[in-house]
């Protein structure tokens, strides 16, 4: 397995931008072997692909982020290199293909992130409530920039 | 057919609140799945609300016992994003201190799994073993497991000589001992009846499923943050990383004995060559960092640490994520629990199966968890209560 082990940040940014181009709406190093992607969610899967190819076999989470006016799916990606993939998706239809089929272990990451912001991974079959309690208000997603923790909504 | 068989909750071999449910049929284990969810805290959430300075004592107390990870992790993390650079002093404490904490760690873990093979002279000794390191972590850093010894800009106390020679005189002595348990899981017949072959996880499921730190790296996967991500000045302290094939639990406990006996060399290699000068550097209570985002992973004793912040500009955090290994190491337990491919489990094996994987559930529940292939269970605790009236 060469995992990217040869790469270092400057190669990573260089090889997805002669493979995706203009697909990238921005991309850059953040700091040492720490490389920030951002993408569209059509683009997404494209990406996650691409750097599957590169040798990157390893994704260390997922991580969803309300940003106000849209939500995103951060993907890190890679051992050496950490990989951050940022998918753009809007916040009246959080949809984004799911990653399940290139990464089989990704299933909690998901599925934690289709709980906490309401951002269904399209093809996860497995997007079911675990982890909040039994009697949690549908449609509440705690990690919400409109959640307010201090005051939680009744239970019942 | 299959009886649905929960092991939990409460289980006097489970040290943390989960529900591992088994579904068998006769003595074997055909399918599982792991729910811990029931010490679930909020605290990415109440992250958000708190200052920086604020959010590493809320950090460390994720977990107990990889509380020095934890923090680790978040220093290193908000001090990339604000540019705050750590004395070099500090930088050789915090790795000499984190070794120390995988020291008891695995000590800990030792003792755990001695006593789910029912082995509780082990469980004695092991704990017995893990005294001393406690009462350097206290002489340290003032505490014995929840440490307080990293703060943004550097660490809390520092060394002095005599505390230095101290400690490496404790940790020769547990050479000693850990090298007894070595030789004693090597040629013991009744650990190995328990441990050989028992809990099977291939390279190939260990590397599709992602598994992080011991169990990947008994399964012949080096993964290891230490030497692919370097964050302290592990690129300047020699140390071997581990790696067994034998891919069950008893290739997950050597892989943690051997770890016990390269941290003893990193902690005596880096007191050894402690550079001088400071220990910190002042960092206002109220600090801004600029508007951007940085993640920071960290080898816990358990695998690998995710941290990812990302900032605002103010003195908050705009989102703070923690990824724990034990949530990255579910999709692998499940899997071993699973019979398939002519390996069969047992039922008598499955605590030996689920502490191997060191389980930390306080981190965990934090987040997510619980699975099962075709089963899912939508009320975890309904279903439980109905099972408990159908009993």
């Amino acid at each position: 397995m060469n995992e990217g082990r040869e790469l270092d940040e400057k190669t990573v940014l260089l090889e997805l931008k002669e493979r995706l181009g203009s697909v990238l709406i921005e991309a850059r190093s953040i700091g040492k072997r720490r490389v920030l992607v951002t993408v569209d969610r059509d683009h997404y899967k494209v990406t996650v692909l691409a750097l599957k190819e590169l040798g990157f076999d390893y994704v260390d989470a997922i991580t969803g982020l309300d940003a106000g006016d849209h939500l995103e799916v951060i993907t890190h990606l890679g051992r050496k290199v950490s990989v951050s993939i940022k998918a753009i998706v809007p916040r009246d239809d959080p949809r984004i293909p799911s990653i399940i089929d290139l990464y089989p272990g990704v299933v909690f990451y998901e599925r934690e992130t289709w709980e906490m912001f309401g951002i269904v991974f399209e093809g996860n079959p497995r997007l079911t409530r675990t982890f909040l309690p039994d009697d949690w208000p549908q449609g509440v997603y705690p990690l919400r920039k409109d959640y307010d923790a201090r005051r939680p909504e009744p239970a019942r | 057919m299959g009886v649905y068989l929960p092991m939990g909750p409460q289980h006097p071999l489970h040290p943390e609140a989960t529900l591992v449910k088994l579904r068998v049929e006769g003595e074997h284990v055909v399918d599982a799945d792991v729910d811990a969810s029931f010490v679930h805290r909020g605290i990415e959430k109440a992250l958000e609300h708190k200052t920086y300075t604020q959010g590493l004592y809320l950090a460390e107390r994720i977990c107990g016992i990889c509380n020095v990870a934890h923090t680790t992790c978040y220093t290193t993390n908000v001090e990339s994003l604000a540019g705050i650079e750590a004395p070099y002093r500090a930088l050789y404490l915090r790795l000499a201190v984190e070794e120390l904490a995988r020291i008891h760690s695995h000590l800990l873990w030792l003792g755990l799994f001695a006593h789910t093979m029912g082995f509780e002279t082990l469980f004695m000794l092991a704990f017995r073993d893990r005294e001393p390191v406690l009462d350097l972590m206290e002489e340290i850093t003032g505490g014995r497991v929840t440490t307080g010894y990293n703060v943004i800009g550097g660490v809390r106390r520092d060394v002095d000589p005599g505390l230095v020679f101290k400690i490496k005189g404790v940790l020769t002595q547990l050479k000693e001992r850990i090298l007894k348990y070595k030789e004693l899981f090597e040629s013991d017949p009744v650990i190995q009846a328990r441990t050989r072959g028992v809990g099977y996880l291939s390279k190939n499921e260990a590397g599709e499923l992602l598994a992080v730190g011991p169990v990947a790296r008994a399964s012949a996967i080096a993964r290891d943050v230490r030497i692919d991500d370097p964050y302290l000045t592990h690129e300047e302290v020699p140390f071997n990383v581990i790696v067994y094939d034998t891919c069950d639990a008893w290739g997950r406990a050597m892989v943690r004995l051997d770890e016990i006996l390269e941290s003893i060399n990193m902690v005596q290699y880096t007191l050894d060559h402690l550079p001088s000068g400071e220990v910190r550097v002042k960092v206002p209570p109220f600090f801004r960092p600029p508007p951007g985002e940085m993640s920071s992973r960290v080898e816990a004793p358990r695998g690998s640490l995710l941290h990812y912040v990302k900032s605002d500009g103010s003195d908050r955090p705009v989102r703070y994520r923690v990824r724990t290994p034990t949530l990255a190491n579910l999709a692998s337990v499940v899997t071993m629990l699973r019979s398939r491919n002519g390996k069969i489990v047992h039922i008598a094996d499955v605590p030996v199966i689920f502490s191997s994987i060191d389980p930390c559930i306080c981190c965990t529940a934090r987040v997510t968890i619980f699975d099962e292939r075709g089963h899912v269970l939508e009320k975890p605790l309904n279903e439980l209560l109905d099972m408990r009236r159908g009993r």
